[in-house]
């Protein structure tokens, strides 16, 4: 008898591997100014919203597009995304319900794009600068009419769908009680918000996955100090912290308690080398007396010991980074750089650059350079960053042996980043070479298209407009950049991409460097999570259990 | 005495507003915008930005926006948080209590070590007791008060364990255990390590404060004079010498008074305390001038008020003081 009942527990057990119920803490360095991601561009609501206010679609941690409230992902192989890609028809899931019971209809999502256009202080509005109109054709499908094609139609909803009918005039959405009561489809439904203090959720009954979620609450605490987060980690007091600063990697990994995870980071170290003249912001006028050299460009891109950068300065906790195509469905596989001084010594022979008495080439002979110009650069980066201003640092020291003299000239991220109007150089052309991390989220197309197109060099005529600051000017990759731009096929523009990425590394307008991860900090008791590069740490919530 | 507490009180109007028009004006004059993080948002355009400068009225001159905002004020609506959406009264108002509890707590416990040790470090001057008392408050005022509050976290939350229940002997923050918010017990329990935190440099700073003035007073030829009379000791320290001696100790405690509603920062943030000083700090950083109003002109208010109270009690204290 014994025996089955083990026998029959086991089974169980196997069919119901995860434990239900218990409490999950989740430790937020800040409390959150509004649960409405409509309002608020503050990473952190966008981090705990969706366990309450669910998007269309999201995206995996392997970069992939998933339903969360559609039936399916809208493409042009399955109908759902008209040939010219200017009709796009989403189907809701079925049986979908708000978490007061209500059916989620088609008018919700028309409704959400009421709100995100004609609300009062919606911040989202830029999302649908493209779309024409949003129509219910019934309940359960809405079609999205463009005025012009965009390759972002898949992010339309990213951020939520809004009940019509619990929360209010669009005109008025900056009052809505729903703000920070919100009714919403995700696994969880709001208990208890106490300003600067905890944010309680309990779980939705009504959440379409019977059996989801597992756990009975989510409690977001706001603690301000990260060592005290880290010593409640340890401690076991709480279950995940957002956003574990590198610093506290060490102290995180020696506990039993915790685990340390880390997931590539969208952001990746670049340097810009300027091409033109420095100083004169006008497309293709003069060449950069030694960056207008592709050899000069090539030794330096052979001159940086990447392993010894990664490994030695970065302790591995970043990765090797080739291009700006570096994950999810538009990853290119970049050969890239390796470190050969020798042949970056031969190449700066070769483009007229002799060593001089003080340990510094100098020119004789070089393609735009006078005689007698010393290989010097400056390089400008941002304050307060250590990582970046050690690697400036050894690169700087990897050059000298080169014959390169490479100055490090950092400011803070405010002035490095101002506009034209505030003469900030970067915007004007006056550097050698820009050092600083940046990246695309699952569609690159906005990032790279401000990066690399010669109508984004920023002058005088645009007003500065754009972020092509090396100034680079290829008609073959703007052209690529065209058609990924107004291609409805992933394939056809992940070729682009991959074609501009090979250009890349021919014409050197940028060397890459590394790719950034973004730790995440779990008791070893929360199970089922996981870590994704390209939504917050809420999209998974509902496989969360306890051990 | 009612006359005068009211003549003071219409006094204090035209310098609030004159407080208000001052700090409105160096709010809007500092760098930084309520919408400066949307700038590094990639999905936010130009025009959305420009936009919503427009709809919440950020082109309009300071003084435009400061006369809406006294309009409203003097109807006692202080505006929205430009944050969250709710009343900046509300986001004030819901903070209060928290921090009356800390720092209230934190206040009475300092006055009851610092006024006894105080009084006896003086009367004993030079006694290994002052020695160890001056001793102690150097350190107390010199100790950084967040090092100090991380150090109890480590010694009373990660190294010692409650012998009974395995948990830590006392908890890393927050108020309350959730589900036990009702419990004294428990909100005891949560006090205790940020009231360490919070009177260890008070009462460093109280003690040193009231046994310098003490030593003042009792060279004074009027405490020779009760001494010689033959009055008891105790009748010398508390009743002649104390009690002069305590009036810059009630000028030190009006002016600390405003600081019960306004907050203490560090302590706050080590111990997740949602209490003023963070909202402050918050609201600074995020440029959310309506909040910053509420609490500026709050914590000028009760300036106002300490003030008043501090020169009131002056009087009780002190019968040569009449203000009719």
């Amino acid at each position: 008898m014994f025996t089955l009942v083990a026998i029959a527990f086991g089974l169980l057990s196997l069919g119901f591997a995860q434990s239900s119920g218990g409490t999950a803490n989740v430790l937020l360095p800040e409390d959150l100014p509004t649960l409405n991601p409509y309002l608020s561009t503050a990473l952190i609501t966008t981090q705990v919203s969706p366990a309450i206010i669910e998007p269309l679609l999201t995206v995996n941690p392997a970069g992939d597009y998933v339903p969360v409230m559609a039936a399916r992902v809208p493409t042009p192989e399955n109908g759902d995304v008209s040939p010219d890609g200017l009709r796009v028809r989403w189907t809701l899931a079925p049986n979908l319900k708000w978490s007061d019971g209500q059916p989620v209809t088609a008018d919700d999502v028309v409704f959400t794009y009421e709100a995100a256009t004609q609300g009062a202080n919606s911040v989202r509005g830029g999302l649908f600068t493209k779309v024409a109109s949003v129509t219910a054709v019934d309940d359960a499908t809405v079609d999205v009419a463009y005025k012009e094609f965009d390759s972002s139609y898949l992010d339309l909803f990213q951020y939520g769908i809004l009940p019509r009918h619990a929360t209010g005039d669009p005109a008025d959405m900056s009052n809505w009680a729903f703000n920070r009561a919100p009714i919403g489809t995700g696994p969880f439904v709001l208990t208890d918000w106490r300003a600067g203090d905890r944010i309680i959720m309990d779980r939705n009954e009504n959440y379409r996955e019977a059996g989801r979620p597992y756990l009975d609450r989510l409690v977001f605490m706001v603690v301000p100090s990260e060592e005290t987060r880290v010593a409640m980690m340890v401690r076991g007091d709480a279950q995940r912290m957002l956003w574990p600063g590198a610093n506290q990697r060490d102290a995180l990994q020696a506990s039993d308690n915790v685990n340390y995870v880390l997931v590539p980071s969208i952001y990746i170290l670049r340097m810009f080398l300027n091409l033109g003249e420095r100083g004169n912001p006008v497309i293709g006028q003069a060449p950069h007396p030694i960056l207008g050299d592709l050899r000069v460009r090539q030794a330096l891109a052979y001159g940086i010991d990447y392993d010894a950068i990664i490994d030695g300065l970065a302790e591995g906790r970043v990765k090797r980074a080739t291009s700006p195509f570096e994950l999810g469905w538009y990853a290119c596989d970049i050969d890239g750089y390796t470190f050969d001084p020798t042949k970056a010594a031969a190449l700066l022979d070769q483009a007229g650059w002799v060593m001089g008495n003080d340990g510094v080439r100098v020119a004789k002979g070089a393609k735009y350079a006078p005689d007698g110009t010393r290989l010097s650069l400056d390089i400008l980066g941002y304050t307060d960053f250590r990582l970046l201003e050690q690697t400036e640092l050894v690169i700087a020291d990897m050059y000298s042996d080169l014959g390169v003299e490479l100055n490090v000239r950092n400011v803070e991220q405010s002035v490095l980043f101002g506009g034209w109007s505030d003469g900030a150089v970067r915007k004007t052309g006056d550097f050698d070479i820009l050092i600083y991390d940046t990246g695309a989220g699952i569609n690159p197309q906005a990032h790279v298209f401000e990066l690399l197109d010669s109508s984004r060099i920023p002058t005088e005529e645009n007003g500065g407009a754009g972020g092509n600051y090396s100034r680079w000017s290829n008609s073959q990759v703007d052209a690529w950049l065209d058609e990924a731009g107004s291609s409805p096929s992933l394939s056809v523009r992940k070729a682009d991409y991959c074609n501009i990425a090979e250009a890349i590394n021919e014409d050197l307008p940028q060397i890459y460097l590394y790719q950034f991860a973004d730790g995440s900090a779990l008791s070893v008791h929360l199970k089922g999570v996981e870590p994704n590069t390209w939504a917050g740490i809420s999209w998974d919530v509902a496989n969360w259990y306890l051990e | 005495m009612t006359r005068y507490v009211l003549r003071r009180l219409a006094e204090s109007l035209p310098l609030l507003l004159a407080v208000s028009v001052l700090v409105f004006a160096l709010l809007q004059a500092s760098p930084g915008s309520p919408l400066a993080q949307l700038e590094r948002d990639p999905t936010i355009t130009q025009a959305d930005i420009e936009r919503l400068m427009e709809e919440r009225g950020y082109n309009d001159p300071w003084f435009v926006q400061y006369g809406r905002w006294l309009g409203g004020a003097l109807k006692g609506d202080f505006g929205a948080s430009l944050q969250t959406g709710r009343p900046a009264t509300t986001e004030v108002l819901t903070r209060v209590p928290n921090t009356l509890v800390l720092v209230g707590v934190a206040f009475i416990v300092t006055l009851l070590i610092a006024i006894p040790v105080g009084v006896l470090s003086a009367v004993r001057q030079y006694s290994a007791f002052d020695h160890i008392v001056t001793t102690l408050t150097f350190m107390g005022q010199s100790v950084p008060i967040f090092w100090l509050g991380l150090l109890l976290i480590m010694v009373f939350y990660l190294g010692l364990s409650n012998p009974f229940t395995g948990g830590p002997l006392f908890p890393a923050g927050g108020m309350y255990t959730l589900g036990r918010e009702d419990v004294l017990s428990n909100r005891i329990w949560h006090l205790v390590l940020p009231v360490i935190m919070l009177t260890s440099t008070w009462v460093a700073w109280y003690t040193r404060f009231l046994r310098a003035s003490m030593l003042d007073v009792l060279g004074l030829d009027y405490v020779r004079t009760a001494r010689a009379k033959g009055a008891a000791e105790r009748i010398v320290i508390f009743r002649h010498a104390l009690r002069n001696a305590s009036m810059p100790l009630i000028t030190l405690i009006g002016l600390d008074l405003p600081m019960l509603f306004s907050g203490a920062l560090f302590t706050e943030t080590i111990f997740s305390w949602p209490g003023m000083g963070r909202l402050f700090y918050q609201s600074a950083l995020r440029r959310d001038y309506t909040v910053l109003m509420v609490i500026i002109m709050l914590t000028s208010a009760l300036i106002v008020i300490a003030n008043l109270l501090a020169d009131v009690a002056y009087a009780a204290v002190d019968p040569r003081i009449t203000y009719d």
